[in-house]
């Protein structure tokens, strides 16, 4: 593995990313993530949270600062080199906040099957991983249905069957929660435990509370001003009722001030 | 968190206070010549729900290509090549027995990819009525094809004249137009007939399989697949910004307005899909794309029905040969 001699899975210095050159999503974030963390990336909308993971994937690179993956710099020169490229979507999957724009294909078991096919599996073991990976999300009966019939919460299901059937080490999940009835998200949280059992490094953004609490063990906190304001043990952060009023994480009734 | 505002105006210590007019109700007097006036559904609607429509049929078929008939069995590669050939064929042949032949075999090869034989007549033949019938009904008349008349269709005696031009004594249908006019319109058919019942029996990557086995580049292959998968995603938004502002107008003008919606709309849609295309990219690449897509078939293919299809494809090639 490439993370055999304990380094951190991602490491980042001071990295700033602007849209446009003008419209800043991160502002010098710093941030390090060790094999097997469970991480929730708190903030509300339009903080950076969506970047941020887009930088951890490889898919965005900042304007300056440093990302490093598994010890080694994270730039587009090193994922042009084949092996590195593989090894990293291998080991890195991330589902995306707009399930639209990850169901390209034009059926479920399709969807499924494009990372494990791209990735050079036989086509035995991607017929395996579809089956296995659609009957763990409870959405077997799907496999040759167009994505654009599905439901909001099916299509997240069909998203993350997609990102895990490549079986990756570390999962960066964008707001995975939105749009799911409350019987989907138990079974998404019950699919998380079921991975950190297996030790893999989480990384969740969202701003369900609920969701940070039950599957991540370590809270970062990004401010408006797409700054980190607090990185800590999650019972720790979510306490600090002052912080995530500041954050405009919670409303006023959370803080116990008056509600006019 | 306790409601603190159920009656209109400012509550103690509220921070918020609503606009005077918000809860009176509105109900402004419509001009008198819009009141009886009837709300249809305009031809922007009608384009658009008749275009989702058809995007939603063609991927209905990715359910019928799964059906378990001899067709959907044969190796793609086998599959394009036998209808290529049949399709060729067909536009070849100059007299009608051939094309009969040709006409009969998709029906054949209809019913060995399971398909329903009603809709399927109804969908080639509506299509070849439209779009060919209409080119070739003049030219089965006798002010095109001159010859022996099989249907009067209008008489006009001798002398006739519209203004400056002479008119003939009478205009009819022809033996020899009709026979022009069917070759037409049964290549047509036959041609359709083809292509349908490959698309409808043949997942899309399994054609893309195919087609890339003939030498089609991939990548374009992927570009029709994205192409193919979010015409419905952009023609679904378009239909929403659709409806949103018909809400909001309650059935009123459209007209001029409706044509600056239009412009607003595609403009909006543009930019939409260039995000849109930006993040199935980057979505492409999370899961190890870099530029060759790679497929993976759903069934093994069947040796057995490959050759079958071959020998039915030649028998009807040979048939053809002899007749025409």
């Amino acid at each position: 593995m490439l993370w055999a001699d304990g380094r951190p899975v991602f490491e980042l210095r001071e990295v700033w990313v602007s849209y446009l050159g003008r419209f800043p999503a991160l502002a010098g974030v710093s941030l390090t993530v060790g094999p097997g963390e469970q991480v929730a990336l708190l903030g509300p909308n339009g903080c950076g949270k969506s970047t941020l993971l887009k930088v951890m994937a490889g898919l965005i690179f900042p304007d300056s600062g440093s990302v490093r993956a598994f010890g080694q710099p994270l730039t587009p020169a090193s994922l042009a080199r084949l092996g590195f490229f593989r090894e990293f979507r291998r080991r890195v999957g991330l589902l995306f906040q707009n399930a639209d724009a990850q169901l390209f294909n034009p059926t479920v078991f399709e969807e499924v099957a494009f990372g494990p096919a791209q990735l050079g599996f036989p086509p035995e073991e991607v017929g395996r991983r579809v089956r296995d990976m659609l009957a763990l999300l409870e959405v077997e009966g799907l496999a040759d249905r167009a994505p654009f019939q599905l439901s909001e919460g099916q299509k997240r299901r069909v998203a993350l069957a997609a990102v895990l059937a490549v079986d990756p080490d570390v999962l960066l999940l964008d707001e995975p929660t939105t749009g799911l009835d409350p019987r989907t998200n138990d079974r998404l949280v019950e699919v998380l435990w079921g991975l950190r059992r297996l030790g893999k490094t989480l990384l969740v953004a969202t701003h369900d509370l609920e969701l940070a609490r039950l599957v991540a063990d370590r809270s970062v906190v990004i401010g408006e001003d797409h700054r980190v304001w607090a990185d800590g043990p999650t019972a720790r952060v979510l306490a600090d009722r002052d912080l995530l009023y500041r954050a405009n994480l919670v409303g006023r009734s959370w803080t116990g001030r008056a509600v006019p | 968190m306790a409601d603190p505002a159920p009656a209109s105006g400012p509550a103690p210590g509220s921070t918020l206070t609503l606009p005077s007019w918000l809860g009176r109700g509105s109900d402004p007097a419509a001009p008198p010549a819009l009141k009886d006036r009837r709300v249809r559904l305009d031809f922007a609607a009608r384009t658009l729900v008749g275009t989702l429509e058809v995007v939603r049929r063609g991927l209905f078929a990715e359910e019928l290509a799964r059906r378990d008939g001899l067709l959907q069995r044969a190796a793609p590669k086998v599959k394009l090549l036998c209808f290529l050939a049949l399709i060729l064929a067909a536009g070849l042949s100059r007299s009608l027995p051939p094309l009969a032949l040709l006409y009969g075999s998709c029906l054949v090869l209809a019913l060995l990819g399971r398909l329903d034989a009603r809709s399927f007549l109804l969908r080639t033949w509506l299509v070849v009525l439209i779009f060919t019938g209409l080119i070739v009904l003049p030219g089965m008349t006798s002010l095109v094809t001159p010859g022996e008349p099989l249907v009067v269709l209008l008489r006009f005696g001798p002398d006739a004249r519209l203004g400056p031009l002479g008119l003939p004594p009478e205009v009819s249908i022809t033996r020899q137009g009709l026979s022009g006019g069917l070759l037409v319109m049964l290549r047509a058919a036959t041609s359709v007939s083809l292509a349908a019942i490959l698309t409808l029996t043949t997942g899309w990557f399994e054609l893309l399989r195919g087609l890339e086995g003939l030498g089609f580049p991939a990548a374009v292959g992927m570009v029709l697949t994205l192409a193919y998968r979010y015409i419905f995603v952009l023609l679904t938004a378009a239909q929403d910004m659709y409806y949103a502002w018909q809400a909001r107008v309650i059935g009123g003008s459209v007209g001029r307005a409706g044509r600056l919606l239009g412009a607003a709309a595609a403009y909006a849609l543009f930019f939409r899909s260039e995000a849109l295309a930006r993040e199935v990219h980057q979505a492409m690449l999370a899961r190890g794309f870099r530029g060759r897509p790679a497929f993976v078939g759903r069934r093994p293919y069947s040796a057995g029905a490959s050759g079958l299809l071959v020998a039915f494809t030649l028998l009807v090639l040979l048939g053809a040969y002899a007749l025409g």
